[in-house]
């Protein structure tokens, strides 16, 4: 009995060492189970983000220039050249083979911060790289970004660094999800034969619009009539790829306002209506570049006669191209390949 | 034994809540930091920063408001079709009403309950519609002047808008101007007291360029004269009562930035131009009744829906910065308000 007391006190201490263990090891727990559920919260806050990454974004690089060096990170602080599509991808195509009513060649010079655009109409008739010629809006058709970017570059000397392809829904979306856009039309758009399948719900059927003139701040929807309509305008087809760079120059004073934590819900605006070969983190790299560019350093290209004539080819309407003075206009703004 | 176990069980489920509830909070955290994009309150939801004189008219959403004071009343229906309000010699309105495929001028009574419709652009074939926009009804109160769409037989793609007016009490519309074909045409009508016009003519000129001119046209058909020159790009003119005044919008197509400026007006050309406010996106100036004070619209920051700013004195060698009236609206920006 007399011993009972110490080896109570040994037992007690050895319980308490073992407590202690036990004890330590369950904070430990603890922590790593908040940490965990931290970084699960972070996970699905960016999960859209992500899933876009592995779909849409890092395209595998169509294999159009073999012989070219690999093409410059937006973040590095070099040139570089994008191909941006955009495709009325309503239902009146099969998704795959939908044509690029939208080509505008975009070069970004960081060390400037200049930026060059150059609108390539959809109706003009050119050598398509995989054989042929077409309108050039058929290039993608025919051959998806690969097609589009090889029949860009053998046809206007110019290397096409990455690719970028968004459907009209997608910029909709996108600019309603900014709230919508600030921009000054530049003329009253009216068009009696506009397409009724967004707001109409009719791939085939027409609707009248009227966007009236001067400064505004418009839906995903009305900016889509502005820098889609193109009936109305002596200029058809080539005042329509005008008020498109204006659109991307308004988009690009609206990214100022975007923040990392917008990225999940504006790429859920273009989930299924973007892909690019640039990847994520150069999509990102692209955003504070975007920062640093005003209007002024932005220098719209368009073609006009007599870049190009008035003609047809089987069957259709088109623009034969004038290919000395494309090569004086392209060269404005972007180097020879 | 087993209660304590009970316990230590209930603990750590506790503590699972907790985790799982601290990981929802980063996700909730993460979206408090997203940008919070103004899309617009109703403004009879909001109160004014500071108080206007008189009464002033406004668009937003396809709704009219009226300010008087610091408060906004709701002077239409929530349908989202009106815009454009003007004031009537001797009370009332005038606004557009717009659909889908037309719009038509309609006449508010003081009452805002007698509305009459005076155009008539709905029609049951689509390409028959008309729209029919910026109205403003002349001195004498007598006519209503407006912008509609012209149809082109021989070119169905040519939709131009052109300047017309008709008698208010009814009548038959009279076509002021010719427009150039597929530019968007003419706009912005602005009746003077002597009887001639004042309008916004759109153009494209050799190379492409898109511009807007002020022209001024003594009667219907005459040959008008422009007002400003192709470069300055003017357009949204707005005369002060007094007839001597022009505040008008000039856009720099390409830096797709504007200014209010004013410019002295002597019944046959403008005087040089004064910049009153650069930016961001100034829009659609109105005078006050007196003639010495502006309105006009333009976003509250760098960008964003646009707001009604105030300039006291305009005229002042050195005039007063902007004074901003709303926040936190999305007024329409192509309506400019109606002062009284």
């Amino acid at each position: 009995m007399a011993s009972d007391p110490p080896r109570r006190r040994r037992a007690g201490l050895r319980a308490s060492g073992g407590g202690s263990t036990r004890s330590r090891w369950g904070r430990r727990l603890t922590v790593a189970g908040f940490v965990l559920s931290g970084l699960c919260g972070v996970f699905f806050y960016f999960l859209p983000v992500l899933t876009t990454a592995l779909h849409d974004t890092g395209q595998a690089r169509p294999a159009t220039d073999p012989g070219a060096a690999a093409a410059p990170a937006p973040g590095s602080g070099q040139p570089f050249t994008v191909l941006l599509l955009g495709s009325d991808n309503d239902k009146k195509f099969v998704a795959a083979h939908i044509l690029t009513q939208t080509m505008i060649l975009v070069r970004v010079v960081p060390a400037t911060h200049a930026v060059w655009m150059l609108s390539l109409p959809r109706d003009l008739w050119v050598p398509i790289s995989t054989g042929g010629s077409a309108k050039i809006d058929a290039a993608y058709e025919l051959g998806g970004p690969a097609s589009a970017i090889a029949t860009v570059q053998q046809d206007f000397h110019v290397h096409v660094d990455y690719y970028a392809w968004v459907g009209l829904n997608g910029l909709v979306d996108l600019i309603n999800r900014l709230g919508g856009i600030d921009l000054i039309a530049q003329m009253p758009v009216l068009d009696d034969f506009y397409p009724a399948d967004l707001a109409g719900g009719d791939p085939y059927g027409y609707r009248r619009v009227a966007v009236l003139p001067g400064p505004q701040f418009d839906s995903g929807l009305l900016s889509l009539e502005y820098v889609r309509s193109r009936h109305g305008d002596l200029l058809g087809d080539i005042a329509r790829s005008k008020r498109q760079q204006e659109l991307l120059v308004d988009l690009r004073a609206a990214a100022h306002a975007v923040s990392l934590a917008d990225l999940p819900s504006l790429i859920s605006a273009l989930n299924g209506q973007f892909h690019t070969d640039l990847g994520l983190g150069q999509v990102s790299a692209l955003l504070p570049l975007a920062r640093g560019i005003t209007s002024a350093d932005v220098h719209e290209l368009v073609m006009l006669p007599p870049d190009f004539s008035y003609g047809v080819a089987d069957g259709e309407d088109v623009l034969f191209p004038n290919w000395s003075a494309i090569q004086q206009l392209v060269a404005r703004g972007f180097p020879s390949s | 034994m087993t209660l304590r176990r009970s316990v230590r069980i209930l603990r750590a489920g506790l503590l699972i809540v907790v985790m799982g509830g601290f990981g929802l909070g980063v996700w909730r955290l993460l979206g408090a930091f997203q940008t919070h994009f103004l899309t617009g309150v109703r403004p009879d939801q909001s109160q004014a920063l500071v108080s206007l004189p008189g009464t002033v008219v406004l668009a937003q959403g396809g709704t009219l408001y009226r300010l008087r004071g610091e408060s906004f009343t709701a002077i239409t229906g929530r349908s989202g079709r009106w815009t454009q309000p003007t004031l009537v010699p001797g009370g009332g309105l005038i606004a557009v009403s717009q659909t889908i495929d037309y719009s038509n001028l309609v006449q508010l009574a003081s009452n805002r309950r007698d509305r009459r419709l005076l155009t008539h652009n709905a029609a049951p074939v689509q390409a028959d519609n008309h729209w029919a926009y910026y109205p403003r009804v002349s001195a004498d109160g007598r006519s209503v002047f407006y912008a509609y769409d012209l149809h082109d037989p021989a070119a169905s793609y040519d939709v131009t808008f052109a300047i017309m007016s008709q008698p208010l009490a009814g009548g038959t519309p009279t076509q002021w101007t010719t427009p150039n074909p597929y530019t968007g045409g003419d706009v912005q009508p602005v009746p003077l007291p002597g009887g001639g016009l004042i309008y916004s003519k759109w153009a494209i000129d050799s190379t492409g360029h898109t511009y807007s001119q002020l022209w001024l046209q003594s009667g219907p058909g005459q040959l008008g004269v422009p007002l400003t020159t192709p470069t300055s790009n003017c357009q949204e003119p707005a005369l002060a009562p007094t007839g001597h005044l022009l505040a008008m919008i000039c856009v720099d197509a390409r830096t797709q930035q504007d200014t209010l400026a004013v410019a002295g007006f002597n019944g046959h050309s403008l005087g040089p131009r004064r910049t009153l406010a650069t930016g961001p996106l100034p829009a659609s100036p109105t005078w006050s009744p007196s003639g010495t004070q502006l309105l006009y619209l333009a976003p509250a920051g760098r960008l964003g829906p646009f707001q009604l700013w105030w300039l006291r004195t305009p005229l002042a060698r050195r005039p007063g910065a902007p004074v901003q009236v709303t926040s936190g609206l999305d007024l329409t920006a192509t309506s400019a308000v109606a002062w009284k």
